[in-house]
């Protein structure tokens, strides 16, 4: 079977092209730029390009047996030395190809919905240069045929996302949240570069010089020592976190929302984020085998999940609510690949994209429409004037709530289910309570936001459905969110689980059999929850919503528990401070102290010499009188 | 004389040596000013261009010395002048030459007085970087190694900023200091080698223990304070910041790879035992010097100094990597040692053309030109994200190597991998003081000095071909680093070989002595 191909290079290549082209044009006709439809032209071409690709590869793969299914590129040898061997390559198996599929299809249309959206903004033509960049990059990530390729496009879609977060520049906020994401994520980082280092320490004889990339690593991992297997599930989890927001470092993803909505949508919420779930998955044959370490990935991404939702349930912003959502969402696809569920994680992945990009980009039309209020308590009754809207969101809710039959219900029910079956059954539990929560929030955002009175009337007035180019991705989307599920269907409801069955050859797990019954008690039990958070939220928000003053819990809960303060206080400032206090005070006056002490030193000595130095006559004929006398003296002892 | 390959030919590196010198004493005899800059341009580029065609000629497959001229010069002493170049020495000897015309390009406008006297200080200099880089016979390494501090010394005094007396007096005496005991430990060489200068032969000689103490310590005080490692740095910060553009560009790009390129052509060489012995230390010095240079980089508002302070800390890099002592960390070094010239020479290069234009060097006074000057500001990201070893950019390739080599070492060891743990967050660091510097210039802050004046002010085309190649290059050795490592390849792996047999050695007698 030939797995060698020459065409995948395309996928990453046509929008990182399509970045280039559009930088260029923009830098160098800013000052009169071009017509806008032509760079909403030119920057389509590279993601409708890269979808083409992905399903030639799509049905490349199919054709091939289940066991060997991946194709590769190797482009050049990128850089050598020693042991060491890193060749620019790219891979594609069935996992990658998942991630492809939603990535290229999700990018293309949030670019469609842009091009609504920022119509008549500054900086066109350089929002959708930044937008192809990321998805080349994105797909780098996805597409790299080791960790220290993939590590291009892990750093490239951070960079694109703090580009696209400072994109409005004008406020200071903005910029600022950037900083924080590159620099939290860079954190995060650290972790993936030692992961990275330590696992080829770890495997250098086994690789013996060959290329350091996914098939070498799996081949070479059983020689790992159990110490050091479990250091690199570690550190390359400390990176997952970084990118996917988990616990501790998912303080910037709701600070990210700073950005333009459809970045929200894309970035922050379908794809970027989604790379710390891949990475886990990518390596599921080393967590496999160190069950601590899937027992730190689950447990971190439960709490995360419960902590974020809890945070969700008190805020005003329409984007933070989603941010806090997504947070907790991608707590669960953790608590999945954590547990050994991988198929089950990365299909919560794939239908998450959908119902988040739907949301995120229901919120930017309501954002849209009401010229950029994004506070839930000065909307309300938006249902008569964006009918098409509400229904969008709504499904989009119902699936993000996991509400039978849209998408979110089978991949989070299949999620909880393995846990419960693996024996886990507090995450099991605690997972159950999130969903209680996550129904709740996303429909008091429905409530606050489509029905009631309107709270503010002027902007009420104004708003109206926005042109199509921005309704018939939202469709679409709507469309996925609510039929996704079905591509994995479980055996339960006589389905014979596709998703999975196309990931296994990628993934390495161990099916954990339960009953029947269990498994239909525990489904029914979430449902319950299900209902009564939306319930719970109805007979509070539905029809007359107070807007008091939080107290107690729920305002600690709207202050976001202080972490960003605790932060703040203890790691920021002790940094800034500790710069401050080498430059001002140890560099000056301890660091260049025996420079300044010589210096002085020979100051000094010139200051004594120099008194003798007199310049008169009669001083020098006093030194000789001296001289000469000490020299006899001398001499007639000598003698 | 088995480690040398003669040239009989055309004396190519006597006339890289020598043109920019016969390059000053034409400038003598010309005016006009625009001429000077003409005339300056025209012979870095030909040395440039000349240069380039060692490249054909170089067999990368050997350690040897290549295009070796030996001629007597001080008989009396059996002083002799030999040059030659090596895998290392010829990567250092590029990055010199063809750094040289864009150091005179962006001088162009920036420099107003004495301009023909700046122009021969550029060409002398040039010369004594490269005598220092090809020299094989100590006096004449010592000669040019102390030749380099007069013309910076003036280009600082002459053409700096407020304080550039301080500097500059600074610079020299700390510099000078430094090689003193260098002078002593050449001497004694001389003496132990029958009375020979030559350096070749100085390797990998077996002199006892104490007495390479002594010569690393002579060796480690001058090549520390040059690199400069922590806490030998304190000269830079003053001369960087007080330097015009070229100057800096001079002193980040070439001066500071002097001392690396001496702990690499004679600490480990001549002096093994004793480098084993300090090697621990020198590696936890070169992490505080990370780490240091990173905080201090934090906290300034000078951008020249922000910059000066992480040359600390990529120099710290740096070192790190050559007391690995295995081959992906040497590779590392002097990959990142060409890495470092090019990208922190870019960036002084940005920062002489925007303060050519504000006349400010404070992170604060160029705020938020993002908006005006899209074409600066894209070079000026580039280059930052280089130099926080952003993947896909020249300096996540030496850093990874580096790092890499620094685990090596630490698990050849027996160790738990501290060194590494302790140089990552320097990472962290370049990125948070880079974006602090990018954020400032793209977006700006609250209340921005009103620079919209500068939208007419956008970098010309003089200024674009200058920053260009280093843009390419900067993507070259990111993407494709193996040409690099291809020609250094031989050498540092006869270093590491020779290194390793050394040591092996030593052990042994050691093993018979307690026996």
């Amino acid at each position: 079977m030939e797995h060698t191909v020459n065409y995948l290079v395309c996928i990453p290549l046509l929008p990182l092209a399509g970045a280039f082209v559009l930088g260029m044009m923009h830098m160098l006709t800013c000052k009169n730029p071009l017509p806008e439809k032509l760079y909403s032209f030119l920057a389509m071409l590279g993601p409708l390009g890269s979808l083409i690709f992905t399903v030639i590869i799509f049905s490349t793969l199919r054709e091939m047996p289940a066991e060997s299914r991946y194709l590769t590129q190797n482009m050049f040898t990128w850089f050598s030395a020693g042991d060491l061997h890193v060749d620019m390559g790219l891979f594609a198996d069935p996992l990658s190809t998942l991630f492809l599929i939603f990535v290229t299809f999700i990018g293309s249309l949030i670019h469609i919905y842009s091009i609504g959206y920022m119509a008549g903004e500054e900086n066109y033509g350089k929002y959708f240069a930044y937008f192809n960049l990321f998805l080349g990059s994105m797909l780098i990530l996805v597409l790299g045929n080791g960790p220290v390729v993939m590590f291009i496009g892990w750093e490239g879609v951070g960079l694109c996302s703090y580009l696209l977060i400072s994109f409005y520049t004008k406020d200071r906020d903005n910029v600022l949240a950037g900083n924080k994401a590159f620099i939290v994520n860079r954190v995060g980082d650290l972790g993936f570069v030692l992961g990275v280092a330590v696992l080829f320490w770890g495997l250098h004889s086994a690789l013996g010089g060959a290329g350091f990339d996914y098939l070498n690593i799996k081949a070479g991992a059983s020689t790992l020592t159990a110490g050091t297997g479990l250091a690199v599930c570690l550190l390359l989890f400390i990176g997952a976190t970084g990118k996917s927001a988990q616990f501790p470092l998912y303080v910037w993803l709701p600070d990210a929302m700073a950005g333009p909505t459809p970045v929200s949508a894309l970035i922050h919420a379908a794809t970027m984020v989604t790379a710390g779930i891949y990475m886990v998955a990518r390596f599921s044959f080393l967590y496999a085998s160190y069950p601590f370490a899937g027992d730190v990935v689950a447990w971190v991404g439960i709490l995360t999940a419960l902590l974020a939702a809890i945070i969700g349930c008190f805020q005003r912003d329409i984007k933070k609510i989603l941010a806090y959502s997504t947070v907790s969402q991608l707590g669960y696809m953790f608590a999945g690949v954590g547990v050994a569920a991988y198929s089950a994680g990365i299909f919560h992945v794939f239908t998450h994209s959908f119902f988040k990009a739907l949301l995120f980009l229901g919120a930017g039309s309501v954002i849209y429409a009401l010229h950029h209020e994004q506070d839930i308590w000065k909307m309300g009754g938006l249902k008569k004037k964006m009918p098409l809207t509400w229904i969008v969101m709504v499904i989009g809710a119902l699936a993000l709530a996991g509400f039978p039959p849209f998408a979110g219900f089978f991949s989070k029910d299949e999620i909880l289910f393995m846990a419960l079956a693996k024996g886990h059954w507090m995450i099991w539990l605690i997972g159950v309570c999130v969903a209680g929560l996550t129904a709740f929030y996303s429909f008091r955002l429905i409530f606050l936001v489509f029905h009631g009175k309107p709270r503010d009337q002027k902007s009420y007035d104004n708003a109206h459905e926005p042109p199509p180019v921005m309704t018939v991705p939202l469709i679409i989307l709507a469309v996925g969110a609510t039929f996704a599920g079905f591509f994995n269907l479980p055996a339960f409801f006589s389905g014979d689980s596709m998703v999975s069955t196309w990931l296994a050859p990628s993934l390495l797990e161990h099916h954990s059999e339960a009953s029947r019954v269990t498994e239909g008690v525990a489904m029914v039990l979430s449902i319950a929850v299900v209902l009564l958070g939306i319930f719970y939220a109805w007979k509070k928000f539905a029809s007359k919503p107070e807007d008091k003053p939080l107290t107690g819990f729920a305002k600690w809960g709207e202050d976001k528990f202080y972490v960003d303060e605790f932060y703040n206080a203890f790691i920021v400032q002790p940094w800034i401070a500790f710069g401050r206090t080498i430059s001002n005070f140890i560099e000056p006056n301890i660091v260049d102290l025996p420079v300044k002490g010589t210096t002085w030193l020979y100051g000094v000595l010139g200051m004594l010499f120099k008194v003798f130095q007199a310049g008169y006559v009669r001083v020098y004929a006093i030194y000789m009188v001296i001289g000469l006398s000490l020299m006899s003296i001398f001499l007639s002892q000598s003698l | 004389m088995d480690q040398l390959l003669l040239n009989s030919g055309f004396p190519i590196l006597s006339v890289l040596i020598f043109l920019p010198m016969l390059g000053a004493l034409v400038l003598l005899l010309i005016k006009d000013e625009e001429n000077c800059r003409w005339t300056a341009l025209a012979f870095t580029t030909v040395v440039a261009l000349l240069s380039l065609t060692l490249l054909s000629g170089f067999d990368s497959t050997t350690a040897r010395f290549q295009f070796v001229e030996m001629r007597p010069w001080i008989e009396a002493f059996n002083i002799n002048y030999t040059v030659g170049v090596d895998g290392i020495s010829i990567l250092l000897l590029l990055l010199t030459t063809l750094i040289m015309p864009f150091c005179v390009l962006v001088s162009w406008t920036y420099i107003k007085k004495r301009v023909r006297a700046f122009m021969i200080c550029m060409l002398i200099m040039e010369t004594a970087m490269i005598g220092v880089f090809v020299a094989l016979d100590f006096v004449l390494f010592y000669v040019m190694w102390e030749a380099m501090l007069i013309p910076m010394y003036l280009l600082i005094g002459i053409w700096g900023g407020p304080r550039r007396i301080y500097a500059s007096v600074k610079f020299f005496l700390y510099t000078l200091a430094g090689s003193v005991l260098l002078l002593v430990a050449i001497i004694w060489l001389y003496m132990q080698n029958g009375y020979s200068f030559f350096i070749p032969d100085m390797m990998w000689q077996s002199y006892s223990t104490s007495a390479q103490m002594f010569l690393f310590l002579a060796f480690f005080l001058a090549f520390a304070i040059k690199v400069p490692m922590f806490p030998f740095h304190t000269w830079l910060p003053a001369a960087h910041v007080e330097a015009p553009a070229a100057g800096s560009v001079i002193l980040a790009s070439l001066l500071l790879k002097m001392g690396a390129y001496g702990f690499l052509r004679f600490a480990l060489p001549i002096t093994p035992e004793a480098t084993a012995i300090m090697m621990p230390w020198v590696l936890w010095l070169s992490i505080i010097g990370i780490i240091y240079g990173g905080f201090t980089a934090l906290a300034q508002s000078d951008m020249k100094k922000l910059i000066a302070y992480s040359s600390v800390g990529h120099m710290g890099f740096i070192t790190l990597g050559i007391f690995t002592l295995n081959l992906d960390g040497i590779e590392g070094a002097v990959l990142q040692m060409i890495n470092h010239g090019v990208t922190t020479g870019a960036l002084f290069l940005c920062i002489g053309m925007i303060y050519e234009r504000t006349h400010s060097r404070d992170i604060e006074s160029a705020t938020g030109i993002g908006k005006y000057m899209p074409v600066y500001i894209t070079f000026f990201t580039f280059f930052s994200l280089a130099a926080f070893a952003f993947p896909g950019t020249n300096g996540f390739v030496g850093e990874f190597m580096i790092i890499a080599g620094t685990f090596k070492y630490s698990l050849s060891q027996g160790n738990f991998p501290w060194l590494a743990l302790a140089s990552i967050p320097g990472a962290v660091l370049a990125a948070a003081y880079m974006l602090r510097m990018l954020q400032r210039k793209i977006w700006g802050r609250e209340h921005n000095p009103d620079n919209s004046w500068l939208k007419e002010h956008d970098l010309n085309i003089r200024e674009i071909i200058t920053l260009a190649p280093f843009l390419l290059f900067v993507l070259w050795v990111g993407l494709a680093p193996k040409p690099f490592l291809n020609i250094m390849h031989s050498s540092v792996s006869a270093l590491v070989q020779n290194f390793a047999t050394c040591q092996a050695k030593a052990v042994a007698i050691a093993g018979t002595i307690l026996n």
